[in-house]
Protein backbone atom coordinates (compact mmCIF):
# COMPACT_ATOMS: atom_id res chain seq x y z
CA UNK A 1 0.00 0.00 0.00
CA UNK A 2 1.33 3.03 -0.94
CA UNK A 3 0.05 5.44 1.97
CA UNK A 4 0.57 4.52 5.48
CA UNK A 5 -2.07 5.91 6.35
CA UNK A 6 -4.20 3.95 4.71
CA UNK A 7 -3.13 1.25 7.02
CA UNK A 8 -4.86 2.67 10.06
CA UNK A 9 -8.04 0.31 9.96
CA UNK A 10 -5.21 -2.52 10.05
CA UNK A 11 -3.51 -1.16 13.38
CA UNK A 12 -7.20 0.30 14.89
CA UNK A 13 -8.17 -3.81 14.73
CA UNK A 14 -4.86 -5.20 15.52
CA UNK A 15 -4.69 -6.96 12.07
CA UNK A 16 -0.93 -6.04 11.12
CA UNK A 17 1.70 -8.75 13.00
CA UNK A 18 4.08 -6.98 15.95
CA UNK A 19 6.43 -5.22 13.85
CA UNK A 20 3.97 -3.99 11.88
CA UNK A 21 2.33 -2.60 14.92
CA UNK A 22 5.62 -0.82 16.18
CA UNK A 23 6.28 0.76 12.79
CA UNK A 24 2.68 2.09 12.87
CA UNK A 25 3.08 3.33 16.28
CA UNK A 26 6.10 5.81 15.24
CA UNK A 27 4.01 6.76 12.54
CA UNK A 28 1.66 8.02 14.66
CA UNK A 29 3.90 10.45 16.16
CA UNK A 30 4.26 12.14 13.31
CA UNK A 31 1.09 12.39 11.32
CA UNK A 32 -1.92 14.47 13.07
CA UNK A 33 -4.64 13.09 10.59
CA UNK A 34 -4.18 9.42 12.09
CA UNK A 35 -4.15 10.62 15.21
CA UNK A 36 -7.72 12.49 14.94
CA UNK A 37 -8.89 9.50 13.32
CA UNK A 38 -7.59 7.15 15.98
CA UNK A 39 -9.19 9.94 18.57
CA UNK A 40 -12.76 9.46 16.37
CA UNK A 41 -12.34 5.64 16.03
CA UNK A 42 -12.16 5.09 20.22
CA UNK A 43 -15.12 7.77 20.45
CA UNK A 44 -17.48 5.72 18.39
CA UNK A 45 -16.16 1.94 19.56
CA UNK A 46 -17.18 3.39 23.42
CA UNK A 47 -20.68 4.81 22.06
CA UNK A 48 -22.03 1.39 19.90
CA UNK A 49 -23.79 -0.70 21.38
CA UNK A 50 -24.15 -4.69 21.17
CA UNK A 51 -28.23 -5.43 20.97
CA UNK A 52 -29.34 -8.76 21.82
CA UNK A 53 -32.21 -10.14 20.35
CA UNK A 54 -35.91 -10.03 22.34
CA UNK A 55 -36.08 -13.31 24.19
CA UNK A 56 -39.15 -14.30 22.63
CA UNK A 57 -37.22 -13.94 19.22
CA UNK A 58 -35.04 -16.53 20.43
CA UNK A 59 -37.69 -18.64 21.57
CA UNK A 60 -39.32 -18.48 18.32
CA UNK A 61 -36.52 -19.24 16.41
CA UNK A 62 -36.34 -22.31 18.67
CA UNK A 63 -39.88 -22.71 18.19
CA UNK A 64 -39.32 -23.18 14.38
CA UNK A 65 -36.46 -25.50 14.20
CA UNK A 66 -34.68 -27.68 17.02
CA UNK A 67 -38.25 -27.56 18.95
CA UNK A 68 -40.45 -27.95 15.79
CA UNK A 69 -43.16 -30.35 16.36
CA UNK A 70 -42.80 -33.52 14.47
CA UNK A 71 -46.60 -34.96 13.23
CA UNK A 72 -46.56 -37.90 15.60
CA UNK A 73 -46.17 -35.51 18.30
CA UNK A 74 -48.71 -32.94 17.81
CA UNK A 75 -51.51 -32.06 20.20
CA UNK A 76 -54.79 -34.29 21.38
CA UNK A 77 -57.01 -32.43 18.50
CA UNK A 78 -54.61 -33.04 16.06
CA UNK A 79 -54.50 -37.01 16.45
CA UNK A 80 -58.48 -36.69 17.07
CA UNK A 81 -58.76 -34.95 13.63
CA UNK A 82 -56.41 -37.54 12.32
CA UNK A 83 -58.30 -40.62 13.69
CA UNK A 84 -61.42 -39.16 12.71
CA UNK A 85 -59.76 -38.85 9.10
CA UNK A 86 -58.24 -42.78 9.27
CA UNK A 87 -62.11 -43.94 9.92
CA UNK A 88 -63.63 -42.25 7.22
CA UNK A 89 -61.00 -43.35 4.65
CA UNK A 90 -61.28 -47.21 6.15
CA UNK A 91 -65.17 -46.49 5.37
CA UNK A 92 -64.55 -45.25 2.13
CA UNK A 93 -62.60 -48.22 1.11
CA UNK A 94 -64.56 -50.80 2.84
CA UNK A 95 -67.93 -49.40 0.54
CA UNK A 96 -65.45 -49.02 -1.96
CA UNK A 97 -64.12 -53.14 -2.01
CA UNK A 98 -68.00 -53.54 -1.70
CA UNK A 99 -69.21 -52.44 -4.85
CA UNK A 100 -66.36 -53.61 -6.85
CA UNK A 101 -67.26 -57.22 -5.38
CA UNK A 102 -70.79 -56.95 -6.55
CA UNK A 103 -69.66 -55.55 -10.04
CA UNK A 104 -67.03 -58.69 -10.22
CA UNK A 105 -69.61 -61.53 -9.27
CA UNK A 106 -72.32 -60.05 -11.63
CA UNK A 107 -69.59 -59.59 -14.54
CA UNK A 108 -68.66 -63.51 -13.70
CA UNK A 109 -72.55 -64.79 -13.71
CA UNK A 110 -72.84 -63.00 -17.12
CA UNK A 111 -69.90 -65.08 -18.39
CA UNK A 112 -70.60 -67.93 -16.95
CA UNK A 113 -71.43 -70.53 -20.12
CA UNK A 114 -74.57 -72.16 -17.71
CA UNK A 115 -77.58 -72.19 -19.77
CA UNK A 116 -80.82 -71.49 -17.61
CA UNK A 117 -81.69 -75.38 -18.54
CA UNK A 118 -78.56 -76.43 -16.94
CA UNK A 119 -79.32 -74.04 -13.68
CA UNK A 120 -82.96 -75.47 -13.39
CA UNK A 121 -81.39 -78.74 -13.51
CA UNK A 122 -79.26 -78.43 -11.04
CA UNK A 123 -81.91 -76.69 -8.92
CA UNK A 124 -84.34 -80.23 -9.31
CA UNK A 125 -80.75 -81.84 -7.96
CA UNK A 126 -80.78 -79.64 -5.03
CA UNK A 127 -84.63 -80.48 -4.17
CA UNK A 128 -83.57 -83.74 -4.46
CA UNK A 129 -80.90 -84.10 -1.92
CA UNK A 130 -83.10 -81.67 0.03
CA UNK A 131 -85.74 -84.64 0.06
CA UNK A 132 -82.47 -87.44 0.75
CA UNK A 133 -82.46 -85.53 3.97
CA UNK A 134 -85.36 -86.13 4.96
CA UNK A 135 -85.77 -89.41 4.62
CA UNK B 1 -19.62 -26.98 28.19
CA UNK B 2 -20.96 -26.19 24.53
CA UNK B 3 -19.71 -22.50 24.78
CA UNK B 4 -16.02 -24.08 24.92
CA UNK B 5 -16.54 -25.40 21.32
CA UNK B 6 -15.54 -24.51 18.13
CA UNK B 7 -17.88 -23.27 15.66
CA UNK B 8 -16.46 -26.44 13.59
CA UNK B 9 -17.39 -28.65 16.30
CA UNK B 10 -20.70 -27.49 16.29
CA UNK B 11 -21.68 -27.54 13.25
CA UNK B 12 -20.59 -31.19 13.04
CA UNK B 13 -22.37 -32.49 16.47
CA UNK B 14 -25.56 -30.47 14.68
CA UNK B 15 -24.77 -33.01 11.52
CA UNK B 16 -24.66 -36.18 13.61
CA UNK B 17 -28.35 -34.54 15.14
CA UNK B 18 -27.51 -32.99 18.15
CA UNK B 19 -30.33 -30.19 18.07
CA UNK B 20 -28.26 -28.11 21.04
CA UNK B 21 -25.58 -27.67 18.89
CA UNK B 22 -27.91 -25.65 16.67
CA UNK B 23 -29.05 -23.59 19.85
CA UNK B 24 -25.63 -23.15 20.84
CA UNK B 25 -24.70 -21.01 17.31
CA UNK B 26 -27.73 -18.80 17.77
CA UNK B 27 -27.28 -17.74 21.36
CA UNK B 28 -23.63 -17.22 20.13
CA UNK B 29 -24.51 -14.93 17.10
CA UNK B 30 -27.90 -13.78 18.02
CA UNK B 31 -26.74 -10.56 19.48
CA UNK B 32 -23.38 -10.15 16.73
CA UNK B 33 -26.85 -10.51 13.81
CA UNK B 34 -29.24 -8.58 15.31
CA UNK B 35 -26.58 -5.50 16.07
CA UNK B 36 -25.87 -5.79 12.51
CA UNK B 37 -29.18 -5.98 11.05
CA UNK B 38 -30.73 -3.74 13.05
CA UNK B 39 -27.77 -1.26 12.52
CA UNK B 40 -28.99 -1.29 8.56
CA UNK B 41 -32.65 -1.42 8.94
CA UNK B 42 -32.89 1.06 11.89
CA UNK B 43 -36.38 -0.73 12.38
CA UNK B 44 -36.50 -3.63 15.40
CA UNK B 45 -39.46 -5.53 14.09
CA UNK B 46 -38.30 -5.77 11.15
CA UNK B 47 -34.75 -6.56 12.60
CA UNK B 48 -36.59 -9.49 14.63
CA UNK B 49 -38.13 -10.80 11.42
CA UNK B 50 -34.82 -11.00 9.49
CA UNK B 51 -33.12 -12.58 12.18
CA UNK B 52 -35.29 -15.16 12.43
CA UNK B 53 -35.46 -15.62 9.06
CA UNK B 54 -31.72 -15.99 9.35
CA UNK B 55 -31.65 -19.11 11.59
CA UNK B 56 -34.62 -20.88 9.96
CA UNK B 57 -32.55 -20.41 6.80
CA UNK B 58 -29.26 -21.65 8.19
CA UNK B 59 -31.04 -25.05 10.39
CA UNK B 60 -32.36 -25.89 6.96
CA UNK B 61 -29.19 -25.12 4.80
CA UNK B 62 -26.33 -26.27 7.84
CA UNK B 63 -26.71 -30.28 7.32
CA UNK B 64 -25.30 -29.63 3.91
CA UNK B 65 -23.23 -27.46 4.66
CA UNK B 66 -19.22 -28.28 3.57
CA UNK B 67 -16.96 -25.20 4.93
CA UNK B 68 -17.79 -25.48 8.72
CA UNK B 69 -14.56 -23.20 9.42
CA UNK B 70 -16.23 -20.24 7.90
CA UNK B 71 -19.90 -20.49 9.85
CA UNK B 72 -19.71 -17.13 10.75
CA UNK B 73 -18.79 -15.74 7.32
CA UNK B 74 -21.83 -17.24 6.30
CA UNK B 75 -24.08 -16.20 9.10
CA UNK B 76 -23.40 -12.47 8.42
CA UNK B 77 -23.93 -13.39 4.21
CA UNK B 78 -27.27 -14.61 4.74
CA UNK B 79 -28.00 -12.08 7.34
CA UNK B 80 -26.99 -9.13 4.21
CA UNK B 81 -28.88 -11.06 1.61
CA UNK B 82 -31.98 -10.99 3.56
CA UNK B 83 -31.66 -7.70 5.03
CA UNK B 84 -31.47 -6.72 0.86
CA UNK B 85 -34.40 -8.85 0.90
CA UNK B 86 -36.43 -6.53 3.31
CA UNK B 87 -35.21 -3.53 1.49
CA UNK B 88 -36.32 -4.28 -1.93
CA UNK B 89 -39.79 -5.73 -0.41
CA UNK B 90 -40.36 -2.37 1.46
CA UNK B 91 -38.91 0.19 -0.99
CA UNK B 92 -41.30 3.01 0.82
CA UNK B 93 -40.53 2.53 4.20
CA UNK B 94 -36.79 3.62 2.60
CA UNK B 95 -38.12 6.31 1.30
CA UNK B 96 -39.50 7.74 4.62
CA UNK B 97 -38.37 11.36 5.52
CA UNK B 98 -35.15 11.73 7.92
CA UNK B 99 -37.25 12.94 11.25
CA UNK B 100 -39.07 9.51 11.19
CA UNK B 101 -36.30 7.62 10.78
CA UNK B 102 -34.58 9.87 13.67
CA UNK B 103 -37.56 9.03 15.79
CA UNK B 104 -37.34 5.26 15.08
CA UNK B 105 -33.49 5.15 16.06
CA UNK B 106 -34.49 6.95 18.75
CA UNK B 107 -36.91 4.72 20.14
CA UNK B 108 -34.50 1.79 19.55
CA UNK B 109 -32.04 3.48 22.19
CA UNK B 110 -35.08 3.72 24.25
CA UNK B 111 -35.77 0.08 24.16
CA UNK B 112 -32.44 -0.53 25.61
CA UNK B 113 -31.60 2.29 27.95
CA UNK B 114 -32.13 2.22 31.29
CA UNK B 115 -35.00 4.39 32.82
CA UNK B 116 -34.28 4.73 36.20
CA UNK B 117 -32.76 8.47 37.64
CA UNK B 118 -28.85 8.68 37.32
CA UNK B 119 -26.38 10.60 38.45
CA UNK B 120 -25.79 14.19 36.36
CA UNK B 121 -22.23 12.17 34.93
CA UNK B 122 -23.79 9.18 33.71
CA UNK B 123 -27.00 11.26 32.20
CA UNK B 124 -24.01 13.08 29.73
CA UNK B 125 -22.05 10.45 29.09
CA UNK B 126 -24.86 8.72 28.23
CA UNK B 127 -26.37 12.18 26.23
CA UNK B 128 -22.78 11.82 24.09
CA UNK B 129 -23.07 8.14 23.56
CA UNK B 130 -26.29 8.66 22.11
CA UNK B 131 -25.06 11.60 20.28
CA UNK B 132 -22.47 9.63 18.46
CA UNK B 133 -24.44 6.78 18.14
CA UNK B 134 -26.36 9.33 16.36
CA UNK B 135 -23.87 10.47 14.34
CA UNK B 136 -22.92 6.77 12.83
CA UNK B 137 -26.55 6.68 11.85
CA UNK B 138 -25.84 9.49 9.63
CA UNK B 139 -24.12 7.27 7.48
CA UNK B 140 -24.61 5.86 4.30
CA UNK B 141 -25.94 2.04 4.65
CA UNK B 142 -22.34 1.22 3.18
CA UNK B 143 -20.74 3.03 5.59
CA UNK B 144 -23.14 1.85 8.99
CA UNK B 145 -22.78 -1.83 7.89
CA UNK B 146 -19.01 -2.04 7.64
CA UNK B 147 -18.51 0.16 10.70
CA UNK B 148 -20.68 -2.78 12.54
CA UNK B 149 -19.40 -6.01 10.16
CA UNK B 150 -15.75 -4.58 11.66
CA UNK B 151 -16.87 -5.42 15.25
CA UNK B 152 -17.23 -9.47 14.06
CA UNK B 153 -15.46 -9.90 10.86
CA UNK B 154 -11.76 -9.00 10.15
CA UNK B 155 -11.05 -7.03 6.74
CA UNK B 156 -10.10 -10.10 4.91
CA UNK B 157 -13.65 -12.11 5.93
CA UNK B 158 -15.59 -8.83 4.91
CA UNK B 159 -13.23 -8.75 1.85
CA UNK B 160 -14.30 -12.29 1.21
CA UNK B 161 -17.53 -11.73 1.75
CA UNK B 162 -18.16 -8.50 -0.13
CA UNK B 163 -15.65 -9.58 -3.30
CA UNK B 164 -14.32 -6.03 -2.76
CA UNK B 165 -10.40 -6.03 -2.61
CA UNK B 166 -9.01 -4.93 1.28
CA UNK B 167 -7.66 -1.75 -0.02
CA UNK B 168 -11.01 -0.30 -1.17
CA UNK B 169 -12.28 -1.81 2.21
CA UNK B 170 -9.76 0.43 4.43
CA UNK B 171 -10.05 3.92 1.88
CA UNK B 172 -13.88 3.23 2.99
CA UNK B 173 -12.93 3.03 6.67
CA UNK B 174 -11.00 5.42 6.90
CA UNK B 175 -13.42 8.35 4.82
CA UNK B 176 -16.06 7.16 7.08
CA UNK B 177 -14.08 8.04 10.32
CA UNK B 178 -13.08 11.05 8.29
CA UNK B 179 -17.01 11.94 7.95
CA UNK B 180 -17.86 11.09 11.65
CA UNK B 181 -15.52 13.58 12.59
CA UNK B 182 -17.31 16.11 10.50
CA UNK B 183 -20.40 15.25 11.79
CA UNK B 184 -19.39 15.19 15.30
CA UNK B 185 -17.24 18.28 15.35
CA UNK B 186 -20.69 20.13 14.10
CA UNK B 187 -22.53 18.85 16.96
CA UNK B 188 -20.14 19.35 19.61
CA UNK B 189 -17.60 21.94 18.12
CA UNK B 190 -16.22 22.96 21.30
CA UNK B 191 -14.48 19.27 22.11
CA UNK B 192 -13.45 19.15 18.41
CA UNK B 193 -11.63 22.74 18.99
CA UNK B 194 -9.59 21.93 21.92
CA UNK B 195 -8.58 19.18 20.86
CA UNK B 196 -7.41 20.48 17.36
CA UNK B 197 -5.44 23.69 19.69
CA UNK B 198 -3.63 20.79 21.35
Amino acid sequence: MKNVCDRLPLYLYKEMDEQEMAEFEKHLLSCPECRQALETFEDIQSAKMEYSAPQIVIENIFNKTTRKKRFWSQPKIYKTVLAAAACLLIGVAAVFKNTQTTLEYSTAYNVLPVSYEEMSGMASNISNLESINML
Amino acid sequence: MMKNLEDSELVLMFKEGDNKAFEEIVLRYQAQLYTYIISLVKDPEAANDILQDVFIRIFRKLRNYSEENKLKHWLFIIAKNLTMDFFRRNKTRRALPLESREEDEMSILDTVSDKAPQPLEVIITNDRKEMLRKAISDLSIEERELIYLKDSLTFKEISEMQNKPIGTLLSKFNRSLKKLRKIISEKEPEVYNEECVR
